[in-house]
């Protein structure tokens, strides 16, 4: 099937897929028995990381800022102290990202997506050494460090292979006519 | 150009991540003790952490007696609280702990010079 009309209606189709997989994933996730708050997979970036990819700056932003709102509304804690810990950790890791892609062009999908990951989880933790515990959530770091590794490395395969799905050719602001 | 799923940079990135993250417990080392803390109700007062002294905090219900032993073990030697709480806890060493006595309104803490350590993960 091609695609005839406005390049920019399927823009806001695409991004609003994303956001609402984003979103989903995020709310799911947070159901996930685990032996930690913080240990999570953080699939739902994984579509940050493939906005920023396919849309710019712009993307990503919408994306993320959709999945942090969505995804903790859905989660039920819109508002509450986590929600503070989504928020920056989905902020710090979109600009961390697209610095990533912006100037290192060696680097990959899993190396864009590890400096997200470790982003997210610095900022979980700036934030909890400021609203929670003093400075002693910092010894948290070493459980931490290679935990967000581990799901940088998952997320980053994931985000490759969306943007493999869902064509590289057109940037996902096709011109008319391109394969949907 | 087109971005590739895993580049040797990534290679770079991850195993030095992982790397840093085995070797934050061996720079950090372990935090000296080397005061304490005590809470009376309001008021908040420093002690130096000496072995061998008795520290006495005073509440509603009277005085609770506070001993650092010769090993650096902080524990209560006499309390005014009913059910003995504080005593029971035992013996404390560690920055980051704490002794608390809620009927009297005291605690005491052991703090380090680089900030106080985790003693569980709350949520």
């Amino acid at each position: 099937m091609r695609y005839q009309g406005d390049p920019r209606d399927l823009f806001l189709a695409r991004a609003g897929l994303f956001v609402a997989l984003a979103s989903t994933l995020q709310a799911v996730e947070s159901l996930i028995p685990s032996p930690a708050p913080w240990l999570r997979l953080g699939l739902g970036n994984a579509l940050v990381l493939a906005a920023l990819h396919l849309w710019g700056f712009r993307g990503g932003f919408l994306v993320a800022t959709g999945k942090v709102l969505l995804g903790s509304l859905m989660a039920g804690r819109l508002l509450s102290h986590l929600f503070l810990f989504s928020l920056s950790g989905t902020y710090s890791s979109l600009f961390i990202m697209s610095l990533g892609l912006a100037l290192l062009p060696q680097l990959g999908f899993v190396g864009v997506s590890t400096l997200g990951a470790v982003a997210h989880s610095l900022a979980g933790l700036m934030v909890a050494s400021v609203i929670l515990m003093g400075p002693a959530v910092w010894s948290l770091a070493v459980a931490l460090l290679p935990a967000s590794v581990i799901s940088g490395v998952v997320t980053g395969a994931a985000a490759w292979y969306l943007v493999k799905v869902s064509g590289e050719s057109g940037k996902g602001l096709p011109v008319e006519g391109e394969d949907l | 150009m087109r971005r590739r799923l895993f580049t040797p940079l990534d290679g770079i990135l991850v195993m030095g991540l992982i790397l840093l993250s085995l070797l934050i417990p061996i720079f950090k080392g372990d935090v000296q003790p080397d005061r304490l803390i005590i809470f009376e109700g309001r008021q908040v007062r420093e002690v130096a952490f000496e072995s061998g002294a008795t520290i006495e905090a005073h509440g509603p219900l009277g005085v609770t007696r506070f001993e650092v032993d010769e090993e650096g073990m902080v524990s209560v030697s006499t309390a005014p609280c009913p059910n003995r709480l504080c005593v029971s806890m035992g013996p404390i060493s560690d920055s980051g702990e704490m002794i608390i006595c809620v009927p009297n309104r005291v605690a005491l803490e052991v703090v380090g010079k680089k900030g106080g350590g985790v003693d569980a993960v709350s949520r």
